[in-house]
């Protein structure tokens, strides 16, 4: 197997006195979907927080493309290629669509392919090039997310980070957000997700990781993971 | 009669001009730090010293040295913020009042060791100079600074919207987080923010000159009426510092002429608590972020 492009070695993470994260290994793949399953308070967001460069870890290292960047802020990460759709959108509620879109690409690399970006995001979501001059806070739940993910997409990362993308969304709306996930995948981009939905994610992914209380409690093929009894009487209700 | 009644609304609106011009980098400022800035009329005091020293010595007049006055005071601003202000951002928002509190103190103090304490104006051949028209009177300086302000909200709001650094900046006061997500280094854009504010605040000190009495305790005063148009247009939103200031102009013109000039400005005050009172969010309804 070739080198990962992302790499958790062993971190600990704090919340001011406590501690979420214990001893995190993760790896994730070029052109993997790798997801993180878990129940509600595990720690997931504070994983995607920490890899982001949100939050500092106080033990271990990240690596990505082969570069340290434990301790790196986000504004200097994104910049190396990896990008975060944060949990609940968070789209620029009082700009426009197509400004929200233009903010994605506001890092310099990506700036220049704003054009071509631009289509690439119409093209996943035509739903948002329809609504382009609207304000991003008049959006459905759903729009708002295709808007995160179409602002993600923008700044042209190698690894998207995906925080429960399905988070509130009507039951139609959830299988579409995971097609276009799988679409996404598809152009070669690589995939970190992390979801409450498990079994959709399972589906779509290559590997999954189960954390629970702030420890991988287990990890493999997703394939394998689904049929793994405990994985079925916690999470999968079978 | 009615010439009367003319004439005060024009006064009115013409005050309203002045107030919105050195209001509106007040309402910037807090719309995308959340830093109500209580040094902010001192900006307009550094702003009308800058003209009055070049007009003093180099008989440069003030709307020439305007420019300089918007450049200097960017500089000032970038570097306050970048060094001083940022290492409170993010903390309660006392420390910003405390802060900036003490920034007013030391301003106005070390202009008062500077330049003394004595009053100064500027005198041009157009100081008091009145254009009259159907039997109105119109202050031309007044009317200039009235221009200036319309001209200084419509370049800041094309600023916002139209540009890369505007929309980093609208994204900042949004949410600051998701900012860093799209790589704006946020610090810098408050430095920046910061610098524009106190640039167009140095301005309208700038174009104010010729009207108004200038020493470096000149301050306070301005801090208290922007405050209140500020408030009165909605706190952050760009055009609200425009309407907030028409609006308390033409207030305290009429009540100055139909009740008594002493009045005026409690009547400032009233409307301000009735606004708070009623509708928080501003005449526009649009409190917060530009």
């Amino acid at each position: 197997m070739n080198e990962p492009l992302l790499k958790i070695e062993r971190i600990n993470v704090s919340y001011r006195d406590v501690q979420v994260l214990h001893e995190i290994d993760l790896e994730v793949y070029p052109s993997e979907i790798v997801t993180v399953i878990g129940p509600n308070g595990a720690g997931k967001s504070t994983l995607l927080s920490a890899t982001m460069g949100f939050a500092v870890p106080n033990k271990g290292s990240v690596t990505f493309n082969g570069k340290k960047i434990t301790g790196t802020p986000p504004e200097e990460t994104v910049r190396l290629g990896m990008t975060i759709v944060p949990e609940g959108a968070r789209v620029f509620t009082e700009m426009t669509v197509l400004d929200n879109l233009k903010m994605g690409s506001y890092i310099k690399s990506s700036r220049v392919h704003r054009k071509s970006s631009l289509e690439m995001v119409f093209n996943f979501f035509p739903r948002l090039h329809e609504r382009i001059k609207q304000k991003g806070g008049t959006l459905s739940g759903g729009e708002r997310q295709m808007l995160a993910i179409g602002r993600a997409l923008m700044s042209r990362p190698s690894l998207l980070l995906l925080d429960e993308p399905s988070l509130g969304l009507a039951p139609l709306l959830v299988t579409k957000v995971f097609e276009t996930i799988v679409e996404i995948a598809a152009t070669g981009l690589t995939v970190l997700l992390v979801e409450q939905n498990v079994h959709f994610s399972l589906e779509i992914s290559k590997r999954a990781y189960v954390l629970e209380n702030g420890r991988i409690v287990k990890h493999g093929f997703s394939e394998e993971l689904m049929n793994n009894d405990y994985i079925k009487k916690s999470y999968l209700a079978l | 009669m009615y010439t009367v009644f003319v004439q005060t609304i024009i006064n009115g609106l013409l005050l309203g001009g002045v107030y919105a011009a050195y209001s509106a980098g007040f309402s910037l400022i807090f719309g995308v730090m959340g830093v109500v800035n209580l040094a902010h009329g001192e900006l307009i005091m550094l702003g009308a010293f800058t003209s009055y020293w070049l007009f003093a010595y180099f008989n440069l007049d003030p709307y020439l040295s305007a420019p300089f006055a918007m450049i200097l005071l960017f500089l000032f601003g970038y570097v306050v913020q970048k060094y001083i202000i940022n290492r409170v951002i993010g903390q309660p928002h006392i420390m910003s009042y405390i802060l900036t509190f003490g920034l007013h103190l030391m301003i106005a103090n070390i202009a008062i060791k500077m330049w003394t304490q004595d009053f100064r104006s500027i005198t041009t051949s157009y100081s008091g100079a009145n254009a009259a028209i159907w039997g109105l009177n119109i202050p031309l300086a007044r009317l200039v600074t009235f221009m200036v302000a319309l001209l200084v909200t419509w370049v800041l709001w094309f600023f916002l919207m139209r540009t890369e650094t505007g929309r980093a900046i609208r994204a900042t006061a949004q949410d600051k987080e998701v900012a860093r997500l799209m790589g704006v280094d946020i610090r810098n854009i408050y430095a920046i923010t910061f610098g524009l504010g106190a640039a167009i605040t140095g301005l309208s000190g700038s174009v104010m000159s010729p009207f108004v009495i200038i020493s470096p305790e000149m301050g306070l005063e301005y801090t208290i009426i922007a405050f209140c148009v500020v408030v009165l247009g909605g706190m952050g939103y760009m055009p609200g510092a425009l309407v907030g200031g028409l609006v308390l102009g033409v207030a305290q013109s009429l009540a100055a002429t139909y009740l008594n000039a002493g009045v005026s400005v409690a009547i400032t005050f009233i409307i301000l608590f009735i606004m708070l009172v009623i509708c928080p969010k501003g005449i526009l309804g649009k409190g917060s972020v530009a």
